[in-house]
């Protein structure tokens, strides 16, 4: 316990790369330069929305009063978005500039911890941002004294910038680490912050609108606090937990540190060698979140149905106020949220390489004790685990709602399997077909998600606007779309996918075990006879 | 103590380090010596915990590199190859960043970096920024830090590359004082010859296969049996040559200049004492009859075939 309190010291008080960081940081010309220009384009930003304000005199109070409140909603998203480009650019400066150094064994080759590591270095990269959130200070100051905002809006803007940045820094986190060029680096982490901001939109947008016909209010969901971009928005409010009244902002603090926590430990899963500890960590983490989250959706969505839907009986029989289809429209919904991480993963649990220098081991396909470690051999067990989790969460949440899961349920629950096993495949294949490193395995697997997945897109769209005008059929037996809508409605359409992709699947990974067998074979050959 | 239990590493389907085996006692200064390519890097990191083995471990004072990284690293100084300094802070910043990365307390550390500069000759440059720092220096603080929290094993990868002789020499003091202090070190290096005269042993690996290891004596003896005489005369020494061609003990001959000659001897130390009372006695000119004792390159040319893999 003591030793793990100073271990916690040492890591976010006395953190030594900080310092070290800070040093350095005192002596950069370049910084109070960036700083001023900063000041100035926000100060620019207020005269300028200020003086459009300003002029019409015939306005009602009322009116001026919206529109200052409006402008104070420009100005936190425009500072959301310059904390967002500063916050990762700073992150991946400092962790590629060490691998580019070749500071970087030095410093592993102490007793540090890779958390120590990372998090000193989001710690150095938080306190650019904490600088750029105080010079904001000011102008937040104006629009306050000149009506629009409170000081309580200003300070819980502040601390949800301060997790925002928080996030978006640790989104870069896993990047930085596994990339060589801070370029590259930087772009791929803003692309990343704009996935999730797509992602967090899609999923946590549902939310919000499911739940603000309960809560009353448009603003007024704790989920708001996740989304980037919509920080004026998730402020105020509060989310009754158990009876609890919960502010909002208690909430933002714990949902966005999980994230965070759940980046860095990405990160140092990354930076880690197989079988580490962190690698444990994140997946059991993994594992964990997607037990919670299917859970926690279906008991969100559920009840979330029974306050609204007033006529039970449409479209088979209900339970607890929903229907049947649309509790599997719910389960589908949550299944794949849940599954998210998995999805944005597969690449790295299912790539690997002959050559891929720390991390490869030929040691088969299926290895439930390896399942932890990031053992090519632990991905498969991995993925099914996951799969595991996301039925059993749904299925207590549908239980604690009191609707009890049927055989439809069921079958679409095998079609998740088909798709994880079916995109499992794609990527032992691509690991197969590719020769050089761990990465362009990768690369290709991307591509080939991204092929399966959106290819069929077109003929989808053309088919069921054809069959919309013939005969009102739907098209079901052509779609090959894998995430749509014959998980959501024909039985007999998703029983037969999951048949064929488990089929699909289990053959493609017998043909590139062959392939990489053969492989492995002509590259140990002529080294075995050399010794 | 370190042990080395059965230490290799495959990069895919590569061998890079077959299986190592070796222990060295507290003290004990190992020269590990081989081509470009041979695994002496991969075999440091290993050790240094920095690298996976495939197979095998070493065990440092008890603590295995592959499940107690953490505490084989307090236990551990390491130097790399190739390294990258912080440029932007001063030399005694450097050195603290590191002394608190090995958790020495701030109270102490003005000490420590106070001796090990002092240790590592940089006293002077204590104040200045490490991008001011010449190449030799910066290898020296790089060895510097190695010491902030008085490791019992010094991993050093090639730490004389770069250092002018002088350097070099200091260096090679250094490496004896600290072994001297009972640790282990452990100094890799193509250019060893130079640095032998203090190793008290050394390995020669070979395509990831340590092929000699022992005191340096040993293995000069066991691999080099036949000595090499350098014989300088003051006139020409054709006439010397084709005498003694026919003579016993005498493998070759080989003119090294107009007035020098190398024989390679296979007798013993008194067949050479009668060999130049004869010269003497016949009325040769000797100036000088030196026996050139097989030195570490010898060895090092003779059991490396120079494989690049
Ligand atoms: N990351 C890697 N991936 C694949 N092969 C590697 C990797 N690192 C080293 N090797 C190979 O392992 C072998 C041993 O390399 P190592 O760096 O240990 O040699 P070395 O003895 O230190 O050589 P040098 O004297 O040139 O430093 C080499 O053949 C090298 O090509
Ligand atoms: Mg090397």
């Amino acid at each position: 316990m003591i030793a793990w309190l100073a271990e916690q010291r040492r890591v976010y008080f006395s953190n030594a790369g900080v310092m070290r960081d800070f040093r350095s940081q005192l002596r950069g010309k370049r910084a109070p330069l960036f700083w001023s220009l900063y000041l100035l384009i926000l100060t620019l930003l207020i005269l300028f929305q200020y003086s459009t304000l300003g002029t019409g005199s015939s306005r009602s109070v009322a009116e001026i009063q919206a529109n200052l409140y409006q402008l104070f909603t420009v100005f936190v998203t425009l500072l959301e978005v310059l904390v967002c480009l500063a916050a990762p650019v700073m992150v991946v400066a400092q962790i590629v500039g060490e691998y580019q150094r070749r500071s970087i064994e030095l410093v592993l080759s102490a007793p540090v911890s890779t958390k120590h590591f990372l998090v000193g270095k989001m710690i150095s990269g938080f306190r650019y941002v904490a600088i750029l959130l105080i010079l904001a200070l000011p102008c937040a100051a104006v629009t306050v004294t000149m009506g629009g905002a409170t000081w309580q809006e200003v300070l819980e803007i502040g601390l949800l910038l301060t997790l925002r940045s928080m996030v978006f820094m640790a989104i870069a986190v896993p990047i930085a680490v596994m990339s060589k060029s801070t370029v590259k680096a930087v772009m791929t982490s803003l692309g990343l912050i704009i996935l999730y901001t797509a992602l967090s939109y899609a999923v946590f947008g549902a939310l919000v609108l499911s739940t603000m016909s309960m809560f009353g209010g448009p603003e007024y969901s704790p989920a708001s606090g996740l989304m980037p971009f919509q920080t004026s928005s998730a402020i105020g409010g509060s989310f009754p937990i158990f009876g609890f009244d919960v502010p909002s902002w208690v909430w933002s603090i714990l949902a966005n540190l999980l994230i965070v926590k759940a980046f860095l430990l990405g990160g140092q899963a990354a930076m880690s060698r197989v079988g580490a500890g962190e690698i444990k960590m994140l997946r059991i983490g993994g594992l964990l979140f997607t037990g919670l989250m299917s859970w926690g959706l279906i008991r969100l969505l559920v009840p979330a149905v029974t306050t609204v839907t007033s006529s039970p009986g449409f479209g088979g029989p209900s339970y607890g106020g929903a229907t049947a289809v649309e509790i599997q429209q719910y389960v589908s919904a949550a299944f794949f949220v849940a599954l998210v991480p998995v999805f944005c993963s597969i690449s790295y649990l299912s790539s690997w390489n002959m050559r891929a220098e720390e991390k490869h081991y030929p040691d088969g396909l299926f290895s439930m004790r390896r399942m932890l470690s990031g053992h090519p051999s632990g991905g498969l067990p991995y993925l099914v685990c996951c799969w595991i989790a996301a039925v059993a969460g749904v299925e207590f949440g549908i239980f604690q709602a009191g609707a009890l899961s049927t055989f439809e349920i069921w079958i679409r629950f095998g079609y998740v399997l088909g798709v994880l096993v079916f995109l499992y495949s794609l990527g032992r294949l691509s690991s197969a077909l590719t020769k050089a490193d761990i990465s362009s395995a990768r690369k290709l697997h991307f591509g080939a998600i991204m092929m399966v997945t959106l290819l069929p897109l077109p003929v989808i769209l053309i088919m069921d606007a054809s069959s919309s005008y013939s005969s009102g059929q739907s098209s079901f037996a052509w779609n090959i779309y894998l995430f749509s809508s014959p998980f959501m409605e024909d039985i007999i359409v998703a029983l037969g996918q999951a048949t064929v992709l488990t089929v699909l699947g289990a053959a493609i990974i017998y043909i590139s075990e062959r392939i990489r067998s053969r492989k492995t074979l002509d590259s140990t050959s002529p080294i075995g006879e050399q010794a | 103590m370190l042990e080395v239990k059965g230490l290799g590493k495959d990069y895919g389907g590569f061998t890079a380090v077959k299986t190592l085996d070796f222990n060295l006692e507290p003290g004990e200064i190992f020269g590990f010596i081989g081509s470009n390519g041979a695994g002496k890097t991969t075999t440091i990191k290993m050790i240094a915990s920095l690298l996976e083995p495939t197979r095998g471990t070493a065990v440092l004072d008890g603590f295995d590199v592959r499940t107690q990284s953490i505490e084989v690293r307090r236990r551990l100084g390491y130097m790399p190859d190739f390294f990258g300094l912080y440029e932007d802070i001063k030399v005694w910043e450097y050195l603290d960043f590191f002394a608190s990365l090995y958790s020495v307390s701030a109270r102490e550390r003005p000490g420590v970096i106070d001796t090990v500069l002092e240790l590592t000759d940089l006293s002077v440059k204590k104040d200045s920024f490490v991008s001011e720092l010449s190449r030799g220096m910066q290898q020296r603080l790089c060895l510097a830090k190695c010491l902030v929290h008085d490791p019992q094993l010094l991993l050093l990868d090639e730490p004389a590359s770069g250092l002018d002789p002088r350097a070099r020499s200091e260096l090679k003091g250094l490496i004896a004082e600290l072994g001297a202090m009972g640790k282990t070190v452990i100094v890799s290096s193509h250019i060893l010859p130079e640095l032998a005269d203090f190793c008290t042993s050394v390995g020669i690996i070979e395509q990831g296969e340590l092929k000699a290891m022992g005191p340096v004596a040993e293995i000069s003896q066991a691999i080099v049996e036949e000595h090499v005489i350098e014989i300088r005369l003051l006139e020409s020494v054709d006439e010397l040559a084709e005498f003694l061609k026919e003579k016993p003990h005498i493998k070759g001959l080989e003119k090294t200049g107009p007035k020098t000659l190398q024989i390679e001897f296979e007798g013993g130390e008194a067949q050479q004492a009668e060999l130049l009372k004869y010269l003497i006695d016949t009325g040769y000119p000797v100036i000088e009859f030196i026996e050139r004792t097989a030195n570490l390159e010898d060895v090092f040319l003779k059991v490396t075939t120079g494989a690049v893999q």
